[in-house]
């Protein structure tokens, strides 16, 4: 019996459900927080804080380095790039454009991927079998492929990207709902519910989804910096948001042929997006730790 | 009193708590009872009332970080186990002490077979030889599974719950512990098989003269097994008596109501008797008789001061301002 | 006998297919659940059903409460069969048989108030409006001993006796005629379940409640229940008055079962009459199904299964030996 002591306090754990013990060892979450309140300050205040017009373009200033570096004049705090467009501005906006489309992406995928999880756990057999199958085959396609047909059908923008994204990335969503209706639907609030005359409609839409609430925001958050990356990833390679739009992926994109003696036109906007990305895996892994741990263990 | 030499375990004002957000839950606050050799305790009371606490503290597993033993002494054959190291603690833990839980399906790893299990506190403890394979199938025997030497192969998800508990009844007695404290042991069963389980427990105490501590909440349980019984009510006892003084004639209010309020078989009773109102919080609990909000024969005294304990008469001690 | 039958079961069977097979799939066997039961509860009583895990007890009552479609068999609720009716008088017949579950952790929505969780079965069958909905609920949480603070409450701020008088002030909301109460005290202490059982026999008196009461606990049943029926794998072995099933039990199991029950007494010692456990009920002894842990065991009983007999008056027995 040696390893007795984590069945012991397992077991012990399942009786006292009043006693919130879990909570006493969280990492503290202001670093994340400090990330997202930035990256949010920026998305609700560009027009604000920015101090150019980010489409301005002033040939004559291009391509001028960062205020501290030689060359560099403290009215571009983090320098022009080669069409004189101030670096600074096109970063604070490019934010609206990444929150843009990770969310319209989570929108879309979120609402395939709960609805089809919710159908696939709650009615089972069939049903169930039939999408998960159809999850299995959907994650089977690389995502690419759907985008590059898409670029080449409708071409290629931040639209493209978010349908894109959005058709590709339900069936993660869908299987985590799945996961947690099917332990939710034994349960006897949800039997009481059918005693009490509930159609399926209501018991899925009162009883089983506030109840996954928590960890779709938790994943949602998390998924979001996936989905940052992937969006930049897709306009570096041309096949996402156009010139002249403020996108941090374009804005690496178009820096990468200076980067030999533009150093900054790369770096900043690579910040911008790691900073942002971090943040929201800080933030996800912290409501991850606070909402109910338990029930994301599984 | 008995003889120093009698006693196997001495619980000297242990306090258990936990420290959470909440607050500190004081969930055993000042127990102390002691466990002659080869005699079978009960300790009653109701959820949340410290037993399980109480019994991970002598095992030293309170459930970390959160719980600490703040202070007393538990003296197993008259050494301190609050002054013993880690490792100390984990040889004696299923050798010389050892412990069953209550749901035998959560106990036991459903990956490994049910050999492997019980081979495993035999190589722990340094007892392997050779025949480890006959040993773990003589334990199997020894708790009356049916065909041990294919069932040895089995894994637990293949036994129902009764032969699973008495596969755990097998590991914890397979290196003839001096002290064994069962939690709850029969709770997740059928009374046939309780009574089977039991029946078994009696048994085995009278050949290995092993000391058990049971826990549970059901009355009847202990009345067929134990000598004692020690009643815990908000973290603390608050009657000790031999087990027919208990059923005969309680003396604690609660210990009386708690008897009044089980129906049983074949006695119908017009109305049952039903202790009012709710279990103690224990986080900030009052300084008085944990009781005295449901007491019905509270004095003014109750509610400032803790009752001390008295001796009624040998072996039967209550602490209760009814008495002192 | 002047009391009505509020609920008669007729030969009712619940079997759960095992399917093999991934797309095409094909039944290989049958848990029988429920295997052919028939028993009726009079307007008022209290019915009472013991035995041993997976004898099928909860099983009959969620076909009651039309949580499973039965596999076969009629029920009859007031002389009417249900399978009779119509969607919507089906839905208005739901009303009338609510139920309590065991676990009080899990049978409330955590994430609703308590007024919501009272008030949600008038909301689905639009009684009142909402003001007189909320009326009701504040009724209802003084007739289970709540007080009104306690309706904008969520259920993790309350102990285990005080979800349970949630749990049965929802069961009340629609003035039922039945309540099925699936092992309604088992996870609750000892103290406890005094409070709740004297709280349920109340309301039975002032509102006229019919009860079907699931326990492993035979004290409890045996407290409470009118008559009783005990169960072994999906049948009725017996059922009976509750006085005569306890001074005359005549099933060997019935007999068995009684005598396995702790007493909470240290000079009364149980001795242990039944050895071996519960066979698969995916495929039970053919013949009687206890034979092969009955004692009185004849020839017979392995190769036929006995019918159920009337041998006193409200007193049923399937045995080969009556
Ligand atoms: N959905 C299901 N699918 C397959 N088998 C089932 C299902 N529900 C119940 N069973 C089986 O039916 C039998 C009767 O189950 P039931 O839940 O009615 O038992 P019970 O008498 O209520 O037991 P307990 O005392 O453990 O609650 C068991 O063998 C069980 O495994
Ligand atoms: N891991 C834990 N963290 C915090 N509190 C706990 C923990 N385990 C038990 N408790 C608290 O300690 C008290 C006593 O619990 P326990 O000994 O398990 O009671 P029981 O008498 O039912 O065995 C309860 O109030 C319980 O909530
Ligand atoms: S000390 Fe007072 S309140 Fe406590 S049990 Fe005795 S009489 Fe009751
Ligand atoms: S029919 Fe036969 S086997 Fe079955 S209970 Fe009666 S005597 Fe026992
Ligand atoms: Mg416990
Ligand atoms: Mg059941």
């Amino acid at each position: 019996m040696k390893e007795n002591g984590q069945d012991i306090s397992q077991a012990l754990s399942i009786t006292p459900p009043d006693v919130t013990e879990k909570k006493l060892k969280v990492r503290k979450p202001y670093l994340g927080l400090f990330f997202l309140g930035v990256f949010f300050f920026m998305v609700i205040f560009a027009d604000l804080i920015s101090p150019y017009d980010p489409f301005a373009s002033d040939l004559s200033k291009g391509t001028l380095p960062p205020s501290w570096q030689e060359g560099g004049t403290a009215a571009h705090l983090l320098g022009t790039d080669f069409l004189g467009r101030d670096q600074l501005s096109r970063i604070i906006h490019g934010s609206r454009m990444s929150l843009v489309v990770s969310v319209g992406c989570i929108l879309i995928y979120g609402t395939i991927g709960i609805i089809l999880g919710l159908i696939s756990g709650f009615f089972g057999g069939k049903t169930d079998m039939f999408i998960m199958r159809l999850s299995d085959i959907w994650q089977s396609v690389p995502g690419l492929i759907v985008i590059l047909l898409l670029v080449s059908v409708i071409g290629a923008s931040a639209k493209t990207v978010i349908i894109s994204i959005g058709i590709t990335g339900w069936p993660q969503f869908a299987r985590v709902v799945r996961g947690e209706c099917l332990s939710l639907k034994e349960r006897d609030f949800v039997r009481l519910a059918r005693v009490a005359g509930c159609s399926n409609f209501q018991i899925m839409a009162s009883h089983i989804f506030p109840n996954i609430i928590n960890t779709l925001l938790v994943l949602s958050t998390i998924q979001i910096a996936g989905i940052i990356v992937l969006s930049a990833t897709l306009s570096f390679l041309g096949l996402g948001t156009q010139p002249p739009s403020c996108d941090w992926g374009l804005m690496l994109a178009e820096g990468r042929q200076y980067i030999t003696y533009a150093w900054w036109l790369v770096t900043f906007p690579g910040i911008a997006i790691a900073i942002t990305v971090i943040g929201f895996n800080l933030t996800g892994d912290w409501l991850r730790e606070i909402l109910d741990p338990k029930q994301m263990l599984r | 009193m008995a003889s120093q030499k009698d006693i196997l375990l001495q619980v000297k004002d242990l306090k258990t708590s936990f420290f959470t957000k909440k607050g500190v839950i004081k969930a055993v606050d000042g127990v102390s009872f002691t466990v002659k050799k080869g005699e079978v305790i009960g300790l009653v009371g109701e959820s949340g009332s410290g037993k399980s606490v109480t019994s991970l503290s002598i095992m030293r597993l309170v459930p970390q970080p959160a719980g600490k033993i703040v202070s007393g002494e538990i003296l197993f054959k008259n050494e301190n186990l609050l002054n013993k190291s880690e490792s100390e603690m984990r040889e004696l833990r299923g050798n010389k002490l050892a412990m069953i839980l209550q749901d035998p399906m959560v106990s036991l790893n459903q990956l490994l077979t049910v050999g492997y299990q019980i081979g495993e506190t035999f190589k722990y403890h340094g007892k392997a030889d050779g025949s480890l394979l006959t040993k773990c199938i003589n334990i199997l025997k020894k708790v009356k599974v049916p065909s041990p030497e294919t069932r040895v192969n089995n894994f637990p998800f293949q036994f129902s719950g009764g032969m699973c508990q008495r596969v755990l009844i097998g590991t914890g007695i397979a290196n003839n512990p001096e002290l064994l404290i069962a939690d709850e042991p029969t709770t997740a069963l059928d009374v046939t098989i309780q009574a089977q389980i039991l029946k078994l427990m009696k048994d085995l105490q009278k050949e290995i003269n092993a000391s058990i501590i049971l826990i549970t909440h059901d009355l009847a349980t202990i009345a067929q097994i134990c000598s004692k019984v020690y009643v815990m009510y908000g973290g603390r006892i608050v009657e000790k008596a031999p087990v027919k003084d208990f059923y005969h004639d309680p003396q604690h209010p609660y210990s009386e109501g708690l008897i009044k309020s089980v129906p049983v078989l074949g006695k119908r009773v017009k109305r049952l008797y039903a202790i009012e109102g709710q279990p103690p919080n224990l986080i900030n609990p009052p300084p008085g008789c944990r009781f005295e909000p449901r007491c019905s024969k509270a004095k003014k005294v109750c509610s400032q001061k803790y009752p001390p304990e008295v001796e009624l008469k040998k072996d039967h001690q209550v602490s209760c301002w009814l008495y002192s | 006998m002047s009391k009505k039958k509020i609920i008669s079961v007729e030969n009712l069977k619940k079997y759960f297919p095992i399917t093999k097979g991934f797309i095409f799939t094909n039944v290989i066997g049958n848990v029988k659940a429920v295997d052919n039961i028939s028993f009726d509860i009079l307007e008022g009583q209290t019915l009472g059903l013991v035995g041993e895990s997976g004898c099928g007890k909860s099983t009959t009552a969620n076909v009651l409460l039309g949580l499973e479609p039965p596999t076969s068999g009629q029920i009859k609720f007031q002389g009417e069969d249900i399978a009779q009716f119509s969607k919507t008088q089906l839905f208005s017949f739901r009303r009338n048989i609510q139920a309590v579950f065991q676990d009080p952790f899990r049978s409330l929505s955590p994430r609703k108030k308590v007024k919501q969780i009272i008030s949600e079965p008038m909301s689905v069958h639009r009684v009142g409006l909402r003001e007189m909905q909320y009326e009701r609920v504040m009724e209802l949480l003084s007739l289970v001993g709540l007080s009104p603070e306690h309706a904008e409450l969520y259920p993790h701020e309350f102990s285990g006796g005080q979800r349970q008088r949630i749990a049965i002030a929802r069961a009340l909301s629609l003035n039922p005629k039945t309540i099925i109460l699936d092992e309604p005290l088992s996870a609750l202490d000892v103290s406890i379940q005094a409070q709740i059982l004297n709280l349920l026999i109340d309301l039975q008196k002032k509102f006229n409640l019919t009860f079907l009461i699931i326990s492993h606990d035979l004290a409890v049943v045996e407290h409470i229940s009118d008559n009783i029926g005990v169960m072994y794998l999906g049948i009725l072995a017996e059922i009976a008055p509750s006085d005569k099933l306890y001074s005359n039990p005549k099933h060997p199991y019935t007999v068995a079962l009684l005598e396995s029950v702790p007493i909470a007494d240290p000079d009364a010692k149980v001795e242990v009459s039944l050895e071996g456990e519960v066979p698969s009920p995916l495929n039970p002894p053919p013949g009687c199904r206890f034979h092969p842990r009955c004692p009185k065991a004849k020839a017979e009983c392995k190769k036929t299964e006995p019918e159920m007999k009337e041998i006193t008056s409200g007193h049923f027995v399937s045995c080969h030996l009556y």
